[in-house]
C-alpha cells in the first residue's frame, strides 16, 4: 500500500522502483519471519519445566542418546513444537486462502463456521457419544467438512457477504449446540470440552503430526491456482474446499486455536517465490 | 413512516402481545387463561407462585430481547457494516471475562453485582477494540472494527477458557450463566437493569437522525453538519448500555442483535426512523418466543432463551439472506 509518487522519473523508472520495493519488503518479510520461526522453535524445544542446553539438543536430534533429556525433547517437546508450526502453517494459509478467494477481509475459518463445525461434532462425540481419541478427531474433520460445504451450498455461488452472513448464522446455530451441551454434560467431560475447546498441543503423537501434513500437502499449490485463476466457477471451488479441509483438521489433535490466521496477512500473489508468473503488480503500486 | 412500516409495526404488537401471553400460560404446567388473572392478582391462589415466575421471566426476556436487537440496529448502522452484532465486537466476549474474573478471583456470586461485573466488562471490551481499531491508519473503519472486534473476542475467549481451566468451580457456575437464560431470575435483578436500559433505549432512539446522516458516509455526514466523531461515541454509549446490561440479566445471548435488525430492515425499508422502534419491539417477540418454544420441546427438561434464539433464529436468517432481502447499509 506505499504510495508511489514519481513526478520527475520517467514511468519505466517509477515502475521499475515500485517493483523493486514490493520485492525488497517482500524480502524482509520473509527473512525476518523466518528468524522468528527458527529462534521461538529453539526456544520452545528447549526451554520449559525441563531444560535442555542447545548442544545437547542439536545432538540428540542428531541420533546421540542423552537418558532422560532424548524422550522428553523426542516425544515431548519436538513433536509440540512441530505440531504447533504445522497447525500455524495450516491455519495461517487456510485464512489466506478464504480472504483472497472470497474476496472479503472478514473471511475466516472461525467466522464463517468451521471452526464452530468442527467444534460441535467434536463436543457431540465427548458428551453424547463419549468417545475420545481419534474418534473426535475424525468427527471433528467431518464437522467442518458438513459445515463448509453446507455454507457454499447455500450461498449458491454468491462469495461476498452473502457467504459470510450465512456463515455467521450457521455459526450462531452450531454455537448454540455447543452451549446446550456443555449444560448438559458431567463435571469430569466439562473439563475435557472445555480442555478441547480451548485448542492444546499437550499429549501430541507423531501420528498427528502425519495426518496433519497429509491433509494440506495440496495446500499452496492450489493457492496460486485459485489466485490466478478465473473470478468465479470450479477453480475457486477447490482451493476454498482444501482451505477448510486444513482448517478442520489441524483442529483435531489439539482443538480450535483462535488468532493466528488473522494474525497472518494474505501473501500477496508477488510474494512466493516459485511463482515468477504471478500477476503483475496492481496499477496502484 | 411507510405503510409497509405501519402494517409490520401492528403485526409485531400483535405478535408481542400474543407471544406475552403465551409465555404467561404455556410451560410444563399449562395455566388456563382463566385462572391466571386470579393467581396473578391473588397471592393465596396455588398457581400464584408460577404465574409470578412466569411474569418475571417474560418481562425480562422481553426486555433483553428489545435491548439487544436496538443495540445491534445501533451498531449496525453506525459502523455501516451488516454483520456488525454486539456479539462481533466484543461486548459479549468482554461481559463474559469481566464475569469469570469476578467469580473466580473475587468469589462473587451475587445476581445484583453480576451485572454491574458484566456491564463494566462489555463497556471496556468496547472501549478497547474502538480504541485498537482507531490506531490504524484509516482510524476506525467499519471493517477495522469488525476485524479489530473479532481479535478482542479471541483473546478475551481465551483469556475466559485459560480462568475456567484452572478453576473448576468457577467452571461450574459459569457454563450455566454462559447459555443465556431468562429463568430463575426475580424481579429485583430486573429493577437493577431497567433504569440502565431505559437510558439506552432513550439515548439509542435520538439517535435516529445521526444515524441516517451517519448512512451516507463520514464525509456526507460532516457536510451535513455531523461531528461524527461524537456521534459514534454517543451511539456507543448506547450500545454498552443495551447491550452490556441485557448480557449482565440474562448471559450472552447471541444472534438477537443480528437476525431482528435485517429482518426488519427487509421488510420495512432502511430508514431508521422506522427500524430503531420495530427492532425494539422485533426483539421482544423473537426472545419471548424463543423462550416459550424452549419450555415444551423437551418436556421435563428446558432449553435456554439463548440456544433456542439461534435454532430459531439461524435458519431464519438464512432463508433471509438467500432470498437476497438484506439491505446493504
Amino acid at each position: 500500500m506505499s504510495t508511489v509518487t514519481p513526478t520527475l522519473d520517467p514511468p519505466i523508472v517509477a515502475v521499475r522502483s515500485a517493483r523493486r520495493r514490493v520485492a525488497r519488503r517482500t524480502a524482509y518479510a520473509i527473512t525476518g519471519l523466518t528468524v522468528v520461526w527458527i529462534a521461538v522453535f529453539l526456544v520452545r524445544i528447549t526451554q520449559g519445566d525441563y531444560l535442555i542446553s542447545l548442544p545437547d539438543a542439536v545432538r540428540i536430534i542428531r541420533g546421540a542418546e542423552i537418558p532422560g533429556a532424548s524422550y522428553i525433547l523426542m516425544e515431548s517437546k519436538l513433536p509440540r513444537a512441530v505440531l504447533g508450526t504445522g497447525v500455524g502453517v495450516a491455519l495461517g494459509l487456510a485464512g489466506a486462502i478464504f480472504q483472497t478467494t472470497l474476496r472479503n477481509e472478514l473471511a475466516s475459518p472461525d467466522i464463517v463456521g468451521v471452526t464452530l463445525g468442527a467444534s460441535s461434532a467434536a463436543v457431540f462425540g465427548i458428551v453424547v457419544l463419549g468417545q475420545s481419541g481419534s474418534v473426535i478427531s475424525a468427527l471433528a474433520v467431518a464437522g467442518a467438512l458438513g459445515v463448509a460445504l453446507t455454507v457454499r451450498a447455500l450461498a449458491d455461488g454468491h462469495n461476498g457477504y452473502r457467504l459470510v452472513l450465512l456463515g455467521i448464522g450457521i455459526s450462531a446455530v452450531m454455537s448454540a449446540v455447543i452451549q446446550y451441551l456443555f449444560t448438559r454434560v458431567d463435571e469430569f467431560n466439562a473439563t475435557k470440552v472445555l480442555q478441547w475447546l480451548g485448542g492444546s498441543l499437550s499429549n501430541v503423537e507423531w501420528r498427528a503430526i502425519g495426518s496433519l501434513l497429509r491433509a494440506r500437502r495440496a495446500g499452496p499449490g492450489r493457492h496460486r491456482l485459485a489466485v490466478e485463476g478465473p473470478a468465479g466457477g470450479r477453480t475457486r471451488r477447490r482451493p476454498a474446499c482444501r482451505s477448510r479441509r486444513g482448517a478442520g483438521v489441524c483442529r483435531c489433535p489439539d482443538g480450535p486455536r483462535g488468532h493466528p490466521r488473522r494474525d497472518s496477512p494474505p501473501p500477496s500473489p508477488g510474494r512466493s517465490p516459485s511463482s515468477p508468473s504471478s500477476p503483475a503488480p496492481s496499477p496502484g503500486r | 413512516v411507510t405503510g409497509r412500516a405501519s402494517r409490520l409495526a401492528i403485526v409485531l404488537l400483535v405478535l408481542a402481545v400474543v407471544a406475552s401471553v403465551c409465555s404467561l400460560l404455556i410451560g410444563s404446567r399449562w395455566l388456563a387463561p382463566a385462572s391466571l388473572w386470579s393467581a396473578l392478582t391473588d397471592g393465596s391462589d396455588p398457581s400464584a407462585g408460577i404465574a409470578q415466575a412466569r411474569l418475571d421471566r417474560t418481562l425480562l426476556a422481553a426486555a433483553v430481547g428489545a435491548a439487544l436487537a436496538l443495540a445491534g440496529a445501533l451498531l449496525q448502522g453506525v459502523t455501516r457494516n451488516p454483520l456488525a452484532d454486539p456479539g462481533i465486537l466484543g461486548i459479549n466476549a468482554g461481559a463474559s471475562f469481566a464475569m469469570v474474573v469476578a467469580m473466580a478471583g473475587f468469589g462473587i456470586s451475587d445476581l445484583g453485582a453480576y451485572v454491574a461485573v458484566a456491564f463494566l466488562g462489555a463497556g471496556l471490551a468496547l472501549i478497547l477494540v474502538h480504541a485498537v481499531a482507531a490506531a490504524g491508519r484509516d482510524g476506525a473503519t467499519p471493517t477495522t472494527l469488525a476485524i479489530c472486534g473479532a481479535a478482542v473476542t479471541a483473546v478475551l475467549a481465551s483469556a475466559t477458557s485459560a480462568v475456567l481451566l484452572l478453576d473448576r468451580q468457577t467452571m461450574e457456575s459459569f457454563r450455566f450463566w454462559q447459555v443465556g437464560t431468562v429463568s430463575g431470575r426475580d424481579l429485583s435483578v430486573l429493577t437493577i437493569g431497567a433504569p440502565f436500559l431505559a437510558v439506552g433505549i432513550v439515548l439509542g432512539l435520538l439517535c435516529i437522525r445521526l444515524l441516517d446522516a451517519a448512512a451516507l458516509g463520514d464525509d456526507l455526514a460532516r457536510g451535513l453538519g455531523r461531528r461524527v466523531g461524537r456521534d459514534r461515541a454517543v451511539v456507543a454509549v448506547a450500545v454498552v448500555l443495551l447491550a452490556g446490561t441485557a448480557t449482565a440479566l440474562a448471559g450472552p445471548i447471541a444472534f438477537v442483535g443480528l437476525l431482528v435488525p435485517h429482518a426488519v430492515r427487509a421488510l420495512a425499508g432502511p430508514g431508521h426512523r422506522t427500524v430503531l422502534p420495530l427492532c425494539l419491539l422485533g426483539g421482544a417477540v423473537l426472545t419471548l418466543l424463543a423462550d416459550t418454544v424452549g419450555r415444551v420441546l423437551l418436556p421435563p427438561a428446558e432449553i435456554q432463551v439463548g440456544v433456542m434464539v439461534a435454532l430459531i433464529g439461524g435458519p431464519a436468517f438464512v432463508m433471509l439472506v438467500r432470498r437476497g432481502r438484506t439491505v446493504a447499509l
